[in-house]
Order: C-alpha cells, then sequence, then structure tokens
C-alpha cells in the first residue's frame, strides 16, 4: 500500500498523501496527537518529519495560558498576571517576550486576605485561602450552584470572557493536598465553571476527569517533573541544571510551572525573573524580568500557573470554519 | 423537476454509491454533509456518490441519522453512538474519514480524525508504518540523528509502547 512520497515544500496547499490520506486529514489528526508523541513520530518517515516540523512552524502553539505573579516590595504587595502565548495573537512566531505580552497589574493591600489561585490544569482550578497559618482548598463534592453558606471564602475569580477579576465568595471543605512550599501537588480539586448566568458551578474531580496536574521534584542537578493523573504518578522529564545553561549561575532557580500540552517548563530565577525551557526547542526565553530603576529591594514571592482553556495545536482549524 | 420549496412534508433524497446501489435518506439529514447540500441546491434528487463504496455509505448514513436528530437531552446517547462508532479497524476507518472529508460532514472528520490520534498517539514508529504503509526512507544513520534531535521525546516516562498494527 506504499504510495510515492513526495518531498516537502513549505506551502501548505500541496496535496501529500500518506497512505490515502489528505494534507488536511493529515494535519487534523496531528493536530490532536499530544506534543512527546506527535515529536516520536518524526522517526516514521521523511514526509512525516517534514510534515510533523512544518506544521509546528507554521502553526506556533498557542494556549490561553499564564502566570500570577505576587511580588513583594518593601512597603506593599503587588499582583500581576500575565498572559502567555495569547491564543488571538497566534501568528506570532516568538510569543514568549516580556514586553509584548498582554497582563494588567493590580495591587493588593499587605492585610488583604485574598483566596486566589493555587493551580490550575486544563480548566480545573484549585482555590486556597490563607487565613493565619492554615491554609484551606475547595475539593468539593457539590454538583450544584454555590450557595450562600457557612464557611464561605472571599475569592478573586477569575474569568476568562471578560479577562477581569472579580470578589466572589466560594465554600471550603477538607482537602487532601500536600501542601509543600513550591509547586507540588498531589491531588486535584474543582472544576469551576461559568455558565451563562454567571454562577459558578462546582464539580467533583474524579478518576474520570481529564484534568493532569504536574510536580516538580527538585534534586541536587536538576528537576524531575511527574505527571499526577488522579491515580497515580508518571515521570516526563528530567532536567538537569547544566543543561539549561544559564548564565546567572549564581542565583537560585526553581521550577514554578509546566505547560504539558507545550512541553514548556517555567522556571523561576531568583528574585524577580522568570524564564521558559522549552523540550521540544530546547530554547531557554527570558519571559519576563522586574526591573524598576531604584528599587532593587523587591521579589517574587508567588508564581501560579494557570491554563484555562484547551490547547489548540493547530489553530488554523478554528480559522478554517470561518470561511 | 423537483423544487426545494418549503412544504411540511418530508423531502427524500436518494444516495448512490460507487457500486451504484440506492438508500433513500431525509433531505433534511443528508444535508448535514456539504456536499450533499450544494448538490440539493442545485436541485439534485438523486445524488450519485461515486467516491464511496456501500459499506461505507451505509456507515455513514447511520451516523448523519444519529447526528440528524440531536437534541438538548440525548447528548449523553449521541456520544455513547459516537464511541461505539470509532470502535473499527484502520482500513474501515480510513475509508470512512476519505468519505467524510469528500462529502464535508465536519463532526464526522473531527470525531474520525480524533479517533485516528487518540490510536496512534501510543503506537511503535513501527506500527504506525505498517498500519499507514510507510516504507522507511531514513539511512540506519539519518534515523539515527532525528532521534538524537528528539530524544526528550523518547526518553522518560514511555508507557508501555503499543506494537500491535491495528
Amino acid at each position: 500500500m506504499a504510495l510515492a512520497m513526495e518531498t516537502e515544500e513549505e506551502e501548505e496547499e500541496e496535496m501529500i498523501e500518506l497512505g490515502n490520506l489528505s494534507n488536511y486529514i493529515v494535519e487534523s489528526i496531528f493536530s490532536k496527537i499530544p506534543l512527546k508523541s506527535l515529536t516520536q513520530l518524526k522517526t516514521v518517515s521523511k514526509t512525516w518529519r517534514n510534515s510533523i516540523t512544518n506544521i509546528r512552524h507554521c502553526y506556533p502553539p498557542t494556549t490561553s495560558s499564564g502566570l500570577v505573579l505576587f511580588l513583594k516590595h518593601r512597603d506593599f504587595q503587588e499582583s500581576i498576571f500575565m498572559k502567555l502565548y495569547d491564543q488571538k495573537g497566534w501568528r506570532k512566531l516568538s510569543p514568549c517576550m516580556g514586553s509584548s505580552e498582554k497582563f494588567c497589574t493590580f495591587g493588593s493591600s499587605y492585610r488583604h486576605k485574598f483566596s486566589y489561585l493555587i493551580d490550575s490544569c486544563n480548566g480545573v482550578l484549585l482555590y486556597g485561602s490563607h487565613n493565619n497559618e492554615f491554609w484551606t482548598y475547595s475539593i468539593s463534592v457539590l454538583d450544584q450552584e454555590v450557595d450562600v453558606d457557612s464557611q464561605l471564602m472571599n475569592c478573586m475569580m477569575f474569568s476568562s470572557n471578560l479577562w477581569s477579576w472579580r470578589e466572589d465568595k466560594l465554600r471550603i471543605m477538607n482537602s487532601e493536598l500536600l501542601l509543600l512550599d513550591g509547586f507540588s501537588r498531589g491531588q486535584c480539586c474543582n472544576t469551576i465553571q461559568e455558565n451563562q448566568e454567571k454562577v459558578f458551578t462546582l464539580r467533583c474531580y474524579g478518576k474520570s476527569s481529564e484534568g493532569l496536574v504536574q510536580f516538580c521534584d527538585p534534586v541536587n542537578n536538576g528537576f524531575f517533573i511527574w505527571s499526577f493523573n488522579g491515580g497515580d504518578f508518571k515521570l516526563d522529564h528530567y532536567v538537569r541544571l547544566e543543561d539549561l545553561r544559564l548564565r546567572k549561575m549564581g542565583y537560585s532557580v526553581k521550577p514554578c510551572a509546566f505547560n504539558k500540552a507545550l512541553e514548556v517548563l517555567y522556571l523561576h530565577v531568583l528574585p524577580h525573573t522568570i524564564v521558559s525551557y522549552s523540550f521540544e526547542t530546547r530554547e531557554l526565553v527570558q519571559v519576563w524580568s522586574y526591573i524598576e530603576e531604584e528599587e532593587e529591594d523587591c521579589w517574587i514571592f508567588k508564581i501560579l500557573p494557570f491554563l484555562f482553556s484547551y490547547v489548540d495545536l493547530l489553530a488554523f482549524n478554528k480559522l478554517r470554519q470561518v470561511d | 423537476m423537483a423544487s426545494s420549496s418549503k412544504t411540511e412534508q418530508k423531502k427524500m433524497l436518494i444516495l448512490k454509491s460507487s457500486e451504484e446501489e440506492e438508500f433513500e435518506i431525509e433531505e433534511s439529514i443528508a444535508v448535514q454533509s456539504g456536499t450533499i447540500k450544494n448538490m440539493v441546491e442545485d436541485d439534485f434528487t438523486l445524488i450519485p456518490l461515486p467516491n464511496v463504496d456501500t459499506e461505507t455509505l451505509i456507515k455513514i448514513i447511520k451516523y448523519m441519522k444519529k447526528h440528524g436528530e440531536k437534541t438538548k437531552s440525548n447528548e449523553k446517547d449521541i456520544e455513547e453512538f459516537d464511541k461505539e462508532f470509532v470502535k473499527k479497524s484502520f482500513t474501515e476507518l480510513k475509508e470512512l474519514v476519505l468519505a467524510a472529508n469528500y462529502l464535508h460532514i465536519t463532526s464526522l472528520i473531527d470525531l474520525l480524525c480524533q479517533a485516528f490520534a487518540d490510536r496512534i498517539k501510543n503506537k511503535s514508529v513501527k506500527a504506525i508504518r505498517e498500519i499507514f504503509g510507510i516504507p522507511n526512507d531514513f539511512t540506519p544513520e539519518e534515523e539515527a540523528e532525528v532521534y538524537e534531535q528528539h530524544k526528550w521525546a523518547h526518553e522518560e516516562g514511555k508507557e508501555h509502547i503499543d506494537h500491535s498494527a491495528y
């Protein structure tokens, strides 16, 4: 059943026969395969390698993801919401430069007890609040609209439609999360969804959910990256620090987020810089750095990742439907 | 002769497979296919489909009938149907996606592509070559080079690789 293999050109119009399937179909299939798997498929044949490379080039990855940074200045705290890989700007080939990113800043007073996002993955959001020394999270078995009840907590809900924060209330129940400093999680939590009436529905995150939580485990020479799907841990990557070739080796480096769909690791280079490392391109890119002329006395004390929609590796599918 | 005026009576079409077998189907259901819709707008009632064999056409009609009666209440039912629908051999899936592409049935194309993706994403490279009938045109050195370039994808976290070719 082998068919003649044509060499890949840059134009998308060229029909590539891969076992009878048209180019469009093949790309549609590729777009639904996770990045790691897709990269493995490059070794199938030259045509596939070229086709996959071409797809990754012409349609750079998009995801509605971001980071919330909590900065501590000498006299006040500041929160910065940073959006990465803006889905609307999918044509940009290098979206990861701090200055062109869309972000909004809002200040918070030192004593404010907002509850805020702790972890997120594929639309699963975990909110927690810090009261004195204790954290409370939300793992809920509610499958109904949030009721005005006791055990309410104030929280800031983020609406990915309106791109804005607003205060809201959320009920807190017991949590089985492991709490360690940094980016470690044992079990995930809630789905918080907005329906049209702008009320929140809490859903239980059982084993059938598709959410996946990443866990960065620092060791002497680097980090292990595990993923946890509610059932068991799986080793995804081992990153050696020396492979990262960070120039400022004097500074401490901590992993702060991992985008599994894009296979990008975010690192917090203390005190106030964030870089991203892509496993695919093996490039280290500075994402953000706090530079304020007079004030060196500032550091990031918390970084929370955000991912609020599924990744569409081939965003052009949506565009095609327009015509 | 037949004009597409809006009457209460359900307008029927006839789809003809490449093997000349004919199947009657309601127009309202058949127009889930963009190709058929265009032909209906050109006043066809007998729709020849020389690219679709009988077996595949039967499956496609089944799909369209199920999805034609989509309401708010039977979403789960349709999900179950879709799940069962894609439990077919690779050859059947290939025929189906070719036909769905020709017929421009977007939801079916998406469903089939997703099924393909799910089935091949954990497969070994050898199995993929067998399924799609692709010869290995890398020299051993070239293959090693590509593997080396993307070592990160091949190492760690490998689940059990599926070597079967179906």
